[in-house]
């Protein structure tokens, strides 16, 4: 807590000029926002805004066209310097190395390791804290006998702070589907992030789930974490966000609070370009 | 059938164990030089087998060229043992290092290729390396004819001439085998393996270098059966390129598959069904590649998860079906 009053003013993840194009297509065009520490953004927009592919340039799972991505003050996604570079593959995305440096995702259709347990889903995340190689699994050494233990005990730990102990050994795949999303937050987690990116984590889940949902998420906000969250559910995304960017057809068209984006004449225009549900 | 008797088994996993251990050593005592060699054969795929299980069974990687780390073994063992007169024993860790090596070479610039895209590529490579033999690269591997004369393995001035040493010796690296596959299955690096295999997108997300983990399934795999290979130059003394022959890749791959992916046992019956029974059936022997495929097709539409598979992997394979149970 201390920690993050010392870094509020500075932003924790900063997105300048960012843009992807697939072809002709310009999916996100020079967006520009910031995130500080320990709050709660939305990033929200009609159907083929372009936030899952912002989200993507985040997590490293898409590098960017043009523009740069910052996080802790350090770049952690350009555009490749030319053709040639990114032939040699200099600018490949790595998404492991952002999960490394803090960075921790959730999917917008789960994608927990179905057939294995809740338990051996969130000690995936506890994976890059860990060390142990081929020889401390062959050996099966004193250390590495303590760090299969701590593993085991950490990932149980975010088991009982997502409510899921229950479900311990049960397959993630046989999981009702709100503690499916709940895992798969839990497994997020366990990489012990500074910023936790959510896409679409109220998807499929009925109003009482979504309402705890909201409820968790400010209870990981309140651990340090600052959460970015992409979302459709507006009744969720108005209750839960201190600040929220709207985009449409790639671009930024308002930033601000919730009501204030409410009254955005834009936000208004874009959202009843579309048949809202 | 009492089925406590049974359960018993089931609480106190050793008693069979040892029990087939102790089988695994009184087997060929009363077997003749013939019977014993096949029996030599079956344990030295079944070595192939769980060297290969590692790759495509653990990390779910299609390896189709695996053959050629077999014979790049036996090529270690026998050139150093021919050139420079190293004992065989001692060109083991060699043999191992060397396969290991090509294994990371070969497959580094491969890895982000996904499903039948890998196994092109590594079907393409054992060819590569089966030419290299057959083209005498570095005039060091003699060729088409491969290489003969190697001299028979000692051990406190016992000669390994007799098939049952070489039958004990194989033999002693399984048990070798078995234990380190299953402690690397239950450890950090084995999970790593499996959620490689589940999902690979969500393993990366969740920080694991699935490059680096892939990496390691293939060079762990390819030093093991570089292992498999010096073991087969000690007892047969006279090498090939067939040793990396496309038909040996794929009988590895049958091992696998037909037993079941990921499961130790399940290469114990894929060995028995494709070493084995062919070997068995001697004067039947021109019809070993129909058995091949016919047991394949048959297995894939009747078994696809293989005959005693992992439990994962059945589970993945029935995916659509009603939860477990």
């Amino acid at each position: 807590m201390a920690e993050r009053a010392l870094t509020s003013e500075r932003p924790l993840l900063r997105v300048r000029q960012l843009t992807k194009q697939f072809g002709g297509l310009m999916a996100v065009d020079h967006v520009d926002f910031e995130l500080h520490p320990g709050e709660i953004l939305g990033l929200i927009g009609p159907n083929g805004a372009g936030k899952t592919t912002i989200f993507n340039m985040i997590t490293g799972f898409y590098s960017p066209s043009t523009g740069e991505i910052t996080f802790k003050e350090q770049c952690i996604a350009r555009a490749a310097a030319s053709r040639w570079a990114r032939l040699r593959g200099e600018q490949a995305p790595r998404p492991h190395r952002i999960t490394q440096q803090g960075i921790a995702r959730t999917f917008q259709t789960i994608r927990l390791f179905k057939n294995l347990t809740a338990l051996e889903n969130v000690m995936a995340g506890l994976h890059h804290w860990t060390k142990a190689g081929v020889w401390q699994a062959l050996t099966r050494s004193a250390s590495q006998r303590a760090e299969e233990a701590s593993i085991v005990a950490e990932a149980e730990r975010w088991l009982n702070f997502m409510g899921l102990h229950a479900y311990r050994n049960e397959l993630a795949k046989n999981l009702p589907y709100g503690d499916q999303r709940r895992l798969e937050i839990a497994r997020a987690l366990a990489t012990r992030p500074a910023l936790l990116t959510l896409d679409e984590p109220a998807a499929g889940l009925n109003e009482q789930e979504t309402l705890a949902l909201v409820a968790l998420i400010r209870e990981i906000r309140d651990t340090g974490i600052t959460v970015l969250l992409i979302e459709h559910d507006m009744k969720m995304v108005m209750e839960l966000c201190e600040r929220i960017v709207v985009v449409d057809h790639g671009r930024k068209i308002a930033e601000g609070t919730p009501a204030e984006v409410q009254r955005n004449a834009a936000v208004i225009e874009a959202y009843l370009g579309v048949e809202e549900d | 059938m009492n089925l406590s008797w049974l359960s018993r088994f089931r609480e106190r996993p050793w008693l069979w164990q040892s029990g087939l251990i102790l089988f695994a050593i009184l087997l060929p005592l009363p077997l003749g030089d013939y019977y014993r060699t096949v029996a030599w054969r079956t344990v030295l795929y079944i070595m192939l087998g769980l060297s290969l299980n590692l790759i495509v069974g653990y990390a779910g990687l299609f390896q189709l060229g695996h053959a050629a780390f077999y014979a790049l073994g036996a090529y270690t063992a026998a050139i150093l043992n021919l050139q420079l007169g190293i004992p065989l024993f001692w060109t083991f860790p060699a043999s191992i290092l060397v396969a290991a090596l090509f294994g990371f070479l070969i497959t580094r610039p491969i890895l982000h290729l996904r499903g039948d895209y890998l196994a092109i590529v590594t079907i393409a490579f054992g060819e590569v390396v089966r030419l290299a033999l057959v083209n005498n690269i570095l005039g060091i591997t003699g060729g088409a004819n491969g290489l003969s004369g190697i001299a028979r393995p000692r051990l406190l001035g016992l000669e390994f001439r007799q098939p049952i040493y070489h039958y004990y010796l194989v033999l002693f690296f399984l048990l070798i085998t078995i234990f380190a596959m299953r402690r690397l299955e239950n450890s950090r690096l084995g999970r790593a393996w499996l959620y490689v295999r589940e999902d690979e997108t969500a393993a990366e997300a969740m920080g694991i270098n699935t490059t680096q983990v892939k990496l390691l399934a293939f060079v762990l795999g390819s030093g093991w059966a570089g292992l498999a290979g010096a073991l087969y130059a000690a007892r047969i003394t006279v090498i090939s390129p067939d040793l990396a022959r496309f038909m040996e890749s794929v009988v590895m791959f049958c091992i696998v598959v037909l037993g079941g992916t990921g499961s130790i046992p399940g290469v114990f019956i894929g060995a028995l069904g494709m070493v084995t029974l062919p070997e068995l059936f001697r004067p039947l022997k021109d019809w070993r590649d129909a058995w091949l495929g016919v047991t394949m097709v048959v297995m894939m539409i009747a078994r696809p998860e293989g005959l005693w598979p992992s439990r994962r992997v059945q589970l993945e394979l029935q995916e659509s079906e009603a939860p477990h149970g």
